[in-house]
């Protein structure tokens, strides 16, 4: 037993020397110079500005362009680990299209007194619109992202469900068409499983769940527009993808169809994966100052003449109050016990559990129970006591809307920063696509807290990503 | 194709254009001060108010600055963006265009112009030395033609390359029109040798701003002369920068997108007028009157292209 354990679980280095996964990367990287990983670091920065792959910043002026931080050293999965993340991401998804299936039809689980009704019927996610409508395949997140971390060897937990509009995985390809580039000698020495055919997965997907009787749909990505902080990602999947990248402005419902304006005319249109969200999608039914949505698109959808991927009202699934509950729900709908673990789970409408919540802020993780992107949460460890003071007062005013968590020991990897590698923590998001079936591409988007010892990933906090390998059995590499 | 997306890829190449047309502009009016420089040093003011002239923005200048000096013309047409018409601003406008649309672009023409943006964007006037500023509109001059390459070399022969060739061809013929137009009156040839030792210079900044000394030279075994100078510039189908040639690609692109339209009936027009009449016709009618006509004519032609093809609502 070494003298003293890291207090965090690394990638590369935990158990005793490098982990063997890593072994070839960290004989390579412990030769090269760090005038080398600056080059690399540089070059990697000019290619992306070249190409374009920036996010808006919101808050700030309308059409800031940032980069997003990249990290030149790849997160590396063995092919066992993988094989546990993969079938967990998916045993997850497949419990919650089952789930939003129930709530928006026969809501079993309500009467089954396994989740309190209030928490759904009540949900600002949830759309009772959506009742009674059967959408094509029994599918409503086709595209997911689940967040995971890692704490030791052996364990994994989701942290989050995104089942709303995940975005991300454009990073996800370009990351590795930039380590491809900077790096090629490495990929000779590793037999890395590709993910550059995601766009084509995505579009079968999309083709799939298209209305009843369409033998050749026609499909479309629906963008908020240009300024959008992931408009670099809905261009870049359109063209992937080969299909139309529209605004709402280019659409128009006549007779119940849905028809874009081209410049041969209108043209009929299928499936909509949509990126904008629920409440801007169709000013007729939500909100009606949206210019972002079409108006009587909802109408379309309930009778079946286009379908809406995501759909409608997906994002009861990811709501955090729900999370708490998702190992009952696999339960419950696959009958299987949950691959992946939950991250304990406080939630403060319960009296309970805000009381422990208020006596152990500073060990705690506290989450809006509608935030997403990193806003609006306190990690207690790393928080000062006028900060904790503040978020207790605004526990205490509304503990319905806020959970809690302990803080988990997130896992760190080698990563290349100013005083040269460090280790930082990571998450990692895979996408999962349900369709005919459910399906994932190996790897993901690794998120890294660039900052020293942060706990937050998130792009909006000063985040960065890393291509995230996932290595291929050796018989998996002689079979193609 | 989405009207709206035509409508983004026929202002990227119009916007691209328009900056060429620019540096161009200032490449000849430089040219020409140097040409008509007195010995003090002092610069010839009707020089250099020929851009901001022709490009409508006078008023605005000399609202912002007392005098008209090379040094502030040539800053606030190359980076000033608040001035519209500045080679920051429109290029701008191009590269926004594009990213409206950069799905339907190849990586290509997309990098070519982002690019460009990014070396221009923070490009500022300090940073541009009297010396210096012939290189860069070299360098600019140089972009529009490897942004042209990448267009024609690298997009499929389909709807998308006639949108960007209507913009860009709609933008050469005005710009041509309007350049013409702006030339001063000139008496009947003078007998007098420090009149036609000016003429040959001003005849020759005026046919390299419009990139066709070389055409002349070619198409003419003569002095330089006006009344050619115009001919070839309004009739010769042969000149990339010349009306007919002009309107002689709208008519191809608007052929290919649809037979049926009304902006190529309209085009078929002014094509027909531009195959048939002889410089004798555009004399008795007046040069300005004519190339006005003509002007007027081609905004009729870009808004029918407009309502044809959905691209405004």
């Amino acid at each position: 037993m070494p003298l003293s354990q890291p207090a965090f679980f690394d990638e590369m280095h935990s158990g005793g020397g490098v982990r063997q996964a890593y072994d070839r990367y960290a004989a390579w990287l412990h030769s090269v110079p760090q005038e080398i990983l600056q080059q690399r670091h540089d070059q990697a920065n000019s290619l992306f500005r070249t190409v374009g792959i920036t996010f808006n910043v919101y808050g700030e002026e309308g059409g800031v362009e940032r980069l997003i931080p990249f990290d030149i050293v790849p997160r590396i999965i063995s092919a066992e680990e993988w094989a546990i993340v993969e079938a967990g991401v998916i045993q997850r998804v497949d419990a919650l299209n089952a789930f939003l299936n129930d709530v928006y039809n026969d809501q079993e689980i309500l009467r089954s007194g396994l989740l309190p009704p209030e928490l759904v019927l009540t949900n600002d996610a949830f759309r009772p619109e959506m009742l009674g409508m059967r959408v094509p395949r029994g599918v409503y997140a086709h595209i997911a992202g689940i967040d995971i971390v890692r704490v030791d060897a052996e364990t994994f937990y989701v942290l989050e469900d995104n089942a709303r509009t995940p975005s991300g995985v454009s990073y996800m390809l370009e990351n590795r068409q930039a380590m491809m580039r900077l790096f090629p000698d490495l990929f000779g020495a590793y037999a890395i499983a590709p993910v550059s055919h995601y766009p084509e997965m995505l579009l079968d997907t999309l083709r799939s769940v298209a209305p009843k009787g369409i033998e050749d749909p026609t499909v479309v990505l629906l963008t908020p527009g240009q300024f959008n902080s992931a408009y670099f990602e809905h261009a870049f999947l359109a063209q992937e993808m080969g299909i139309e990248l529209v605004e709402g402005q280019d659409m128009f419902v006549d007779d119940g169809d849905v028809f874009m304006r081209t410049t041969r005319g209108p043209k009929r249109v299928h499936v909509i994966y949509r990126r904008v969200d629920d409440e801007f999608i169709d000013p007729l039914t939500f909100r009606a100052d949206s210019a972002l949505g079409v108006p009587g698109l909802l109408a379309a959808y309930r009778m079946g003449r286009v379908t809406l991927c995501n759909a409608v009202g997906s994002g009861i699934a990811d709501d955090k109050a729900i999370y708490a509950y998702m190992p009952e729900l696999i339960r419950f709908y696959l009958g299987k016990e949950p691959i992946l673990k939950n991250v304990p789970t406080y939630t403060l409408r319960k009296p309970d559990d805000l009381a422990y919540a208020l006596d152990h802020l500073p060990e705690l993780v506290v989450k809006e129970v509608h935030g997403s992107g990193g806003y609006g949460m306190l990690v207690g460890p790393a928080a000062s006591k006028a900060e904790i003071a503040a978020f207790r007062a605004k526990i205490i005013a509304d503990p319905e809307g806020f959970i809690a968590q302990p803080t988990l020991a997130l896992s760190t990897c080698p990563t290349f920063v100013d005083q040269g590698i460090a280790p930082r923590h990571v998450d990692l998001r895979p996408f999962v696509l349900s369709g005919q079936k459910t399906s994932v591409v190996p790897g993901g988007l690794t998120r890294v807290a660039m900052r020293k010892g942060s706990l937050v990933v998130n792009s909006s906090q000063g985040g960065g990503t890393k291509d995230t390998w996932v290595l291929e059995k050796p018989n998996a590499r002689a079979r193609r | 194709m989405l009207g709206r997306a035509a409508d983004n890829i026929f202002w990227m190449a119009r916007y691209v254009e328009r900056v060429e047309n620019i540096v161009r502009l200032l490449r000849a009016t430089a040219l020409n001060a140097l040409l008509t420089s007195s010995t003090d040093g002092a610069d010839d003011d009707t020089v250099w108010a020929r851009p901001l002239l022709l490009t409508g923005r006078m008023d605005d200048f000399l609202a912002r600055y007392e005098q008209l000096t090379s040094g502030r013309v040539m800053a606030y047409m190359l980076l000033d963006r608040d001035n519209p018409a500045s080679v920051k601003s429109v290029l701008a406008n191009a590269r926004e265009s594009a990213r409206a649309t950069r799905h339907l672009l190849t990586n290509e023409i997309w990098e070519c112009l982002n690019k460009t943006w990014l070396a221009i964007k923070d490009l500022h006037y300090v940073s541009l030395q009297r010396s210096t500023v012939e290189d860069q509109l070299d360098w600019l001059s140089e972009r529009c033609f490897l942004f042209r390459g990448a267009l024609f070399g690298s997009m499929r022969r389909d709807e998308g390359l006639q949108f960007a060739n209507l913009g860009l061809y709609l933008e050469r013929g005005d710009h041509t029109a309007r350049f013409l137009a702006s030339q001063p009156d000139r008496a009947a040839a003078s007998d007098d040798p420090a009149t036609k030792v000016r003429e040959y210079y001003e005849g020759t900044a005026l046919l390299k701003a419009l990139g066709s000394y070389r055409a002349y030279r070619e198409t003419f075994s003569s002095n330089l002369d006006f009344t050619r100078i115009a001919e070839l510039m309004i009739l010769h189908a042969t000149v990339p920068r010349s009306l007919r040639g002009a309107v002689d690609e709208i008519v191809v692109s608007l052929r290919s997108l649809n037979p049926a339209a009304d902006s190529l009936k309209a085009a078929y027009e002014l094509q027909y007028r531009l195959q048939t009449i002889q410089i004798g016709h555009v004399r008795r009618v007046g040069l300005r009157a004519f190339l006005f006509d003509f002007s007027k004519e081609l905004d009729e032609i870009s808004a029918q292209i407009q309502r044809d093809f959905m691209m405004v609502q």
